[in-house]
């Protein structure tokens, strides 16, 4: 019997195609008409094929009932459809996003997504018509938000991999106005950031910086989104950790997403000014410390003392003594080493005379 | 004066016509070397070949190119139809060379056999070179591409180093096609698919040349439009052929520095780096090699902290490149931020140009830490407000932070005060006291024994010397023993032998 299907399948496959070129270009006026009864907000949309096989194969229609999604050139109508109802569903993302119920969003996403198979447009190709990426691009980066917001990188990283093929598309395929590349790669870079990817950061900056070059115009220095990571990046590297605390307060932060990573952040630097600390202050009085850490209360110091195993008296907190390095280099200590590295050269040299 | 006139020109054309036939004879020369090659299975005479190209490639015309084929090829032969073509050479001038080689055809046709496939490589090779000298760019990227093709086709060993040329030619004509990289939207992006599938029957067939040229050509190819995750997952995934020349070396190692710098691991980078200037030839061809890699292995040297030295500086093939550089390295050396912000804003263009912008402002915080260290070198105590100042930090909070974390980082050895709000250098200790002067020197020492022994893997020795020396070994051993045995016999008396010593 699956032979049969097969065969028969493959028999009706030119006789599928045909109408569909057609089609593609001119897409029939009654389509949305048909849309707009068939789409039925709250449930996913029917599998396209069963329903609106055009009249020209319903000869071969009855013998093949696999829930067959040609990949590459998708049927008129069930394109049509799946276009309103993603232009639905990006409508209700935004409103879910603004009134910010985000586990709504999610499952938007999703029937935003099957809508996008439905048009082949998850992936931009060559013959991806322009509205399409542009639909796609928009779920794309509602769903990066959307991660943000509800703090799964993960997520984010997948969303940030697949947007990258539409960034990389020219500007008359699809032109920058109306996306957000800056911020979704600001937010991008401020990830890599917040888990301490150095090498990812640079790498990623150094395409950004290519790519700016090459545009001309308009340099990296003018972006917001992406300047507010490379300057935290560069307070973080030189150590002025005032500023980092600086800019990661609200009113300094390019859009709210970005805050989203300051509770991260000075979580990173209070970790860092305390391990400066250790070494650079023998002693410091609670108060200074308070302000040295951006900690609000002084319980809250004696709290943090307390974990990084310091002493509190006398309203000083006492970093533990570290020992004298010239000890551990010492060079009495260190014999064995000096004995086997000359034998060592003496093997060598063996080898040479 | 007419007449002057015109014997000028005709002794011009005689000129021409020399130079055109001599370089017919030189190329064709080349054709026995190849065909030693293919008897003796030897890549030395291919590369001899290959290397005589850049001193034809100021003599190639389309004439010379069209009479060379004309002459090695049967006139029905389809190759050759294909390589004429590919020369741009109209039909009329084609039929004048032909005119003009009549005889040598004729006499050729006897004992006319097909060339051997090198011959057709080595001949399409020539017609790149000129279809880049002539900026073709369009008709060579189309021509290479069918080059390529043909020649993976044919596997065999003794074209591997011409393969590896034409694929070069290959990647650099479709570098020069517009758009040009870095736009996502260049010609280069379309050929790795090709480039991977050549690097993949590379290795299967053990083409070490190839390989190595085409490792090479797709690090080019994905560093050229910033896409450092896939170079750097190519380095990772396969493995540079050991036996490679020592060009395709020079080049792998600066692609790599280039990604380890990227990548924040100096060490790494500078390790290559440094092999990669010493390996780039001497000569003036590759100056443009050694200067690229000088700039980034200074810029990768003052990201780790340390001074490139001042004599390479005044290397008379770098004197003029290097000076925006030379500049910047006295602003580090200094520790003078503004200095440094200031030079990085005028040469901003240079630098970007060169590929090491943004590894040059991540110095910044170099700068800093520079600055702080001579602080701490010249002073025993200073307040925070003054290192504030001498540095044209935004604040003092700022710098008790920055002179904490150099403090942690061993930059400098002290502590701060922070209620009176001042730094205090402790006393450095005696170095020689500790391990490092011992540490330091074996290090130098290993690189010693590191450069012999790769002197000694780099010698070469002739195929099948060892038996020679063996033969007169064995000559010398009969030799020997007739003579023991002709003093056995007394032919030769010892006592004759040294008598006349006894004499004098």
């Amino acid at each position: 019997m699956a032979y049969i299907r097969h065969r028969i399948f493959e028999g009706c496959r030119p006789v599928l195609t045909a109408p569909l070129r057609i089609s593609m270009t001119k897409p029939p006026e009654q389509a949305p008409k048909v849309a707009a009864t068939c789409a039925i907000p709250t449930t996913l949309p029917p599998p396209p094929v069963k329903k609106t096989t055009p009249t020209s194969t319903s000869t071969c229609a009855p013998a093949a009932p696999i829930s067959f999604i040609p990949t590459t050139h998708p049927p008129s109508a069930p394109s049509n459809m799946a276009e309103n109802d993603l232009r639905d569903v990006i409508k209700q993302l935004h409103q879910t996003l603004h009134s910010r119920k985000y586990q709504q969003a999610t499952s938007l996403l999703s029937r935003a997504k099957i809508a996008l198979l439905h048009l082949n447009a998850l992936i931009p190709s060559e013959t991806t018509p322009k509205k399409h990426n542009l639909l796609a691009r928009e779920t794309l980066e509602l769903g990066a938000l959307t991660s943000i917001r509800l703090k799964d990188p993960v997520s984010f990283t997948r969303y940030f991999q697949q947007l990258q093929p539409f960034y990389s598309l020219p500007e008359n395929v699809l032109p920058k106005e109306g996306g957000n590349s800056s911020k979704v790669t600001g937010l991008y870079l401020l990830l890599l950031l917040s888990d301490g990817d150095y090498a990812g950061f640079h790498t990623l900056l150094e395409t950004l910086e290519v790519a700016a070059a090459q545009a001309g115009s308009k340099g990296l220095e003018e972006d917001v989104f992406i300047q507010y990571p490379i300057r935290l990046e560069q307070a973080l590297m030189e150590g002025s950790y005032d500023r980092v605390w600086g800019e990661t307060k609200s009113e300094r932060v390019p859009s709210d997403e970005f805050g989203m990573f300051s509770e991260v952040l000075i979580g990173t630097i209070r970790k860092e000014i305390a391990s400066c600390s250790e070494k650079a202050y023998p002693s410091i009085p609670i108060s200074d410390a308070k302000s040295l850490l951006f900690l609000d209360s002084e319980g809250s110091v004696v709290n943090f003392a307390k974990e990084s195993g310091w002493a509190v008296k006398d309203g000083r907190i006492y970093f533990p003594q570290q020992e004298d390095e010239f000890d551990t280099k010492d060079i009495l200590v260190t014999s064995d080493q000096v004995i086997e590295n000359t034998l060592g050269y003496a093997r060598e040299l063996e080898t040479i005379v | 004066m007419a007449d002057s006139m015109e014997g000028v020109v005709k002794e011009g054309e005689e000129h021409t016509e020399n130079v055109e036939q001599k370089t017919v004879a030189d190329i064709r020369g080349n054709f026995t070397l190849l065909e030693r090659a293919v008897a003796q299975f030897d890549a030395r005479f291919t590369l001899r070949a290959l290397r005589s190209i850049s001193s034809l490639r100021k003599r190639l015309t389309d004439r010379v190119l069209c009479s060379v084929i004309v002459l090695t090829y049967a006139p029905t032969n389809p190759t050759a139809r294909v390589l004429i073509e590919a020369t741009g050479l109209d039909g009329g001038a084609i039929q004048a060379v032909v005119a003009q080689y009549k005889d040598e055809i004729q006499s050729n046709k006897g004992n006319q056999k097909d060339p051997l496939p090198e011959v057709d490589v080595y001949i399409a090779i020539l017609i790149q070179v000129f279809l880049f000298d002539n900026k073709e760019y369009e008709e060579g990227a189309e021509f290479s591409s069918q080059l390529v093709d043909k020649i993976r086709e044919l596997n065999r060993r003794t074209l591997d180093s011409l393969a590896s040329k034409a694929y070069f030619y290959f990647s650099l004509f479709h570098e020069e096609l517009d758009p040009k990289p870095p736009s996502k939207q260049s010609p280069v992006i379309t050929i790795r698919g090709k480039l991977l599938a050549a690097l993949r029957s590379a290795v299967l067939r053990k083409d070490e040349d190839t390989q190595a040229s085409v490792t090479t050509l797709l690090l080019r190819n994905y560093i050229s439009t910033a896409d450092i995750t896939q170079a750097d997952l190519l380095v990772a995934q396969t493995q540079f052929p050991a036996t490679a020349p020592n060009n395709q070396v020079a080049r792998y190692l600066y692609y790599l520095g280039r990604i380890r710098a990227i990548q924040l691991s100096y060490t790494e980078a500078h390790e290559h780096l440094t092999s990669a200037t010493r390996k780039s030839p001497t000569n003036s061809i590759a100056t443009g090699f050694y200067q690229a890699s000088t700039k980034l292995l200074i810029v990768v040297e003052l990201l780790m902290g340390d001074i490139p030295d001042r004599a390479l500086f005044s290397q008379p093939r770098l004197e003029r490149a290097m000076e925006p550089y030379f500049r910047l390295v006295q602003a580090v050396r200094v520790g003078d931020l503004q200095g440094f912000l200031k030079i990085v804003q005028i040469f901003a263009p240079t630098f970007q140009r060169d590929g090491t912008y943004t590894l040059i402002l991540r110095l910044r915080q170099n700068v800093i830490r520079t600055g702080i260290r001579m602080l701490s070198l010249s002073y025993s105590r200073i307040s925070l407000r003054d290192i504030c100042i001498r540095l044209g930090l935004e604040s003092e909070e700022s710098a008790e932070y920055i002179v904490a974390k150099a403090i942690r980082d061993g930059v400098i050895e002290a502590s701060i005060d922070h209620e009176k709000g001042f730094m205090q250098t402790k006393q450095a200790g005696d170095v020689y006291a500790t391990r490092e002067p011992g540490e330091v020197f074996h290090e130098r020492i290993r690189a010693c024994l590191a450069l012999h022994d790769e002197c000694v893997k780099a010698m070469r020795y002739p195929m099948n010397q060892h038996r020679l020396e063996l033969k007169n070994a064995q000559e010398a051993r009969e030799r020997e023993r007739e003579l023991a045995k002709e003093i056995q016999e007394g032919d030769i008396d010892e006592d004759d032998a040294a008598g006349d010593f006894d004499g004098l």
